[in-house]
């Protein structure tokens, strides 16, 4: 039998619900300024580049490279108890912003600067986390 | 810029409490008790205060209220570390500018009583921004200093050991310290047998959660003179903030707003990094004093932890630093007891760990809003 989920779980608004909903459908959905395409993670009304107040969504490639990373080794929230200790990365996205995350599929955290690629988890009926693996060699690219 | 108040104002008292657990005060016990004390080491009453700001301390209001004071000048400034030297500063410029006469700089900190974590659901760190992070298991400013050490490790080959110089430095100068609440000795080896919290930072690299108040009286360079002790002069100072890494840590280990108040806070003090006698630098962790050596310029971008190694750091060397024992190993006054450590080196009260003739002293913090003093036994 499965256990309950019990980390926390995102609270999500009204600002960066298509966020979720991109991870959802197994899109990184950025936000990209209209006026100057300055990129962001953060949901702002307002363009950090620029100042400008109209910006859209776009599908980001989903791709990084680890950029640094911690193992936690005290339980700060009980739902992660049992991962003790657990690793938390700090992914540089392509397309500039950078995000905390996990890593899976590997059992070492590769060095830093490794290519890594989303990889979408679903752990609760509205909700997706986006984790990341080392990124595969493409099919017939591979040596 | 800053430089028109250069020399114009001087801490004329500073005050402490006992440190530790000490859980029969709240924020406002602690403030006044500080204060009371700063007051007394001025020679000044409370009916002289004419500026109050306070830090950390939930309510002005309140706390004027208890004390019995309505000043002309009042601000509050959120209880963040980083806050102290933009407090003293905006006294400095309160007093420059003829708002007020004596300003009252006021610091309470209950947070071991009360149970502060600095990680989990409570956690505000990154502006609020902490939250969303929660789900990927982030959370406290340790892990984010944490992940800025791994990355200065990968660019540059700095060390744990390199952190364990720091934090067995801080702990001699705190043996030194009848006020200090960790007074014990360690090696760098103690350091690295010393249980990781958010790896590769050790316990010995966080700084000691615990109970305390801080106070400090800024008057100008003409009223010190009347007071009880010899006026310690506010030489020169600068802010510069770094908002755009948000909740993530920034690329640059705050290495430009602090080059940015370099590049006028000697000159507006009129010495050089060599004039210095001694350095207080924040030190909520250890790789902040690394960032702070780098991003103030006493040493090559990268260096840091060699050149720390090399025990420039110590009471004797060049830069001795964080003489009290600092945030690591006298308490975590969040900025605010450096300052006074700076105030009372100058004056030469310092007994054993005493720097001889300290003359000039910087203190500096690396944040998102880095801040620096420089503290003089002159105006000029």
């Amino acid at each position: 039998m499965k256990t309950p989920y019990s980390k926390p779980l995102p609270v999500i608004g009204e600002r960066d619900r298509a966020y979720w909903e991109g991870l959802r459908e197994g899109e990184v959905r950025l936000l990209a300024c209209d006026d100057c395409g300055h990129v962001r993670y953060e949901s702002f009304s307002t363009c950090p580049g620029c100042g400008g107040g109209r910006s859209s969504r776009f599908k980001a490639s989903g791709r990084g490279t680890l950029w640094s990373w911690a193992r936690f080794h005290k339980a700060y929230f009980p739902g992660f108890a049992a991962e003790m200790p657990y690793v938390v990365a700090v992914v540089a996205l392509e397309e500039g912003p950078k995000v905390y995350s996990n890593l899976v599929e590997t059992d070492d955290v590769p060095p830093l600067g490794t290519p890594l690629e989303a990889v979408f988890e679903d752990v609760a009926p509205d909700v997706t986390l986006l984790k990341f693996r080392p990124m595969r060699p493409r099919n017939g690219t591979d040596a | 810029m800053a430089r028109r108040f250069t020399g114009r104002t001087a801490v004329a008292g500073v005050g402490t409490t006992a440190y530790g657990r000490l859980p029969e005060y709240d924020q406002y016990d602690l403030g006044a008790w500080a204060l009371r004390n700063a007051l007394d080491d001025a020679g000044l009453a409370l009916s002289d205060i004419d500026g109050l700001i306070v830090s950390r301390i939930g309510d002005y209001q309140r706390f004027g209220e208890m004390l019995g004071i309505d000043p002309r000048f009042v601000t509050i400034l959120p209880g963040q570390g980083r806050m102290a030297g933009v407090a003293i500063e905006q006294a400095a410029m309160a007093v420059a500018s003829g708002m007020a006469d004596v300003v009252a700089v006021v610091y309470g900190n209950n947070g071991r009583s009360a149970g502060d974590r600095y990680g989990g659901e409570g956690d505000q760190y990154g502006s609020g921004g902490a939250g969303q992070w929660f789900p990927y298991g982030m959370t406290s400013p340790g892990a984010m200093h944490a992940m800025m050490f791994n990355r200065h490790a990968h660019l540059y080959g700095t060390r744990s050991e390199h952190l364990g110089e720091i934090a067995s430095t801080f702990r001699r100068h705190a043996s030194l310290n009848p006020d200090a609440v960790m007074r014990t000795p360690i090696t760098i080896e103690d350091h690295q047998n010393s249980r990781f919290v958010a790896e590769p930072l050790h316990l010995l690299d966080y700084c000691l959660i615990n109970d305390g108040g801080v106070a400090l009286i800024v008057t100008s360079a003409e009223r010190a003179k009347d007071c009880r002790k010899k006026p310690v002069h506010i030489r020169a100072f600068g802010q510069a903030s770094s908002f755009g890494s948000g909740s993530m840590p920034p690329d640059d280990f705050w290495r430009a707003p602090m080059q940015r108040i370099a590049d006028h806070i000697y000159a507006d003090a009129d010495c050089t990094r060599d004039d210095l006698d001694a350095l207080m630098i924040y030190d909520n962790f250890t790789p902040t004093v690394l960032f702070s050596l780098e991003g103030f310029g006493f040493c090559p971008v990268g260096a840091s932890g060699p050149w720390a190694a090399e025990g420039h750091l110590r009471l004797g060397s060049k830069f001795p630093s964080n003489t009290s024992g600092g945030h690591l190993s006298e308490s975590y006054m969040q900025g605010w007891a450096l300052n006074v450590e700076a105030v009372r080196q100058i004056r030469g009260e310092c007994g054993e760990r005493q720097v001889n003739d300290a003359g000039l002293i910087q203190y500096m913090a690396a944040s998102p809003v880095c801040t620096s003093i420089i503290y003089g036994a002159s105006p000029r």
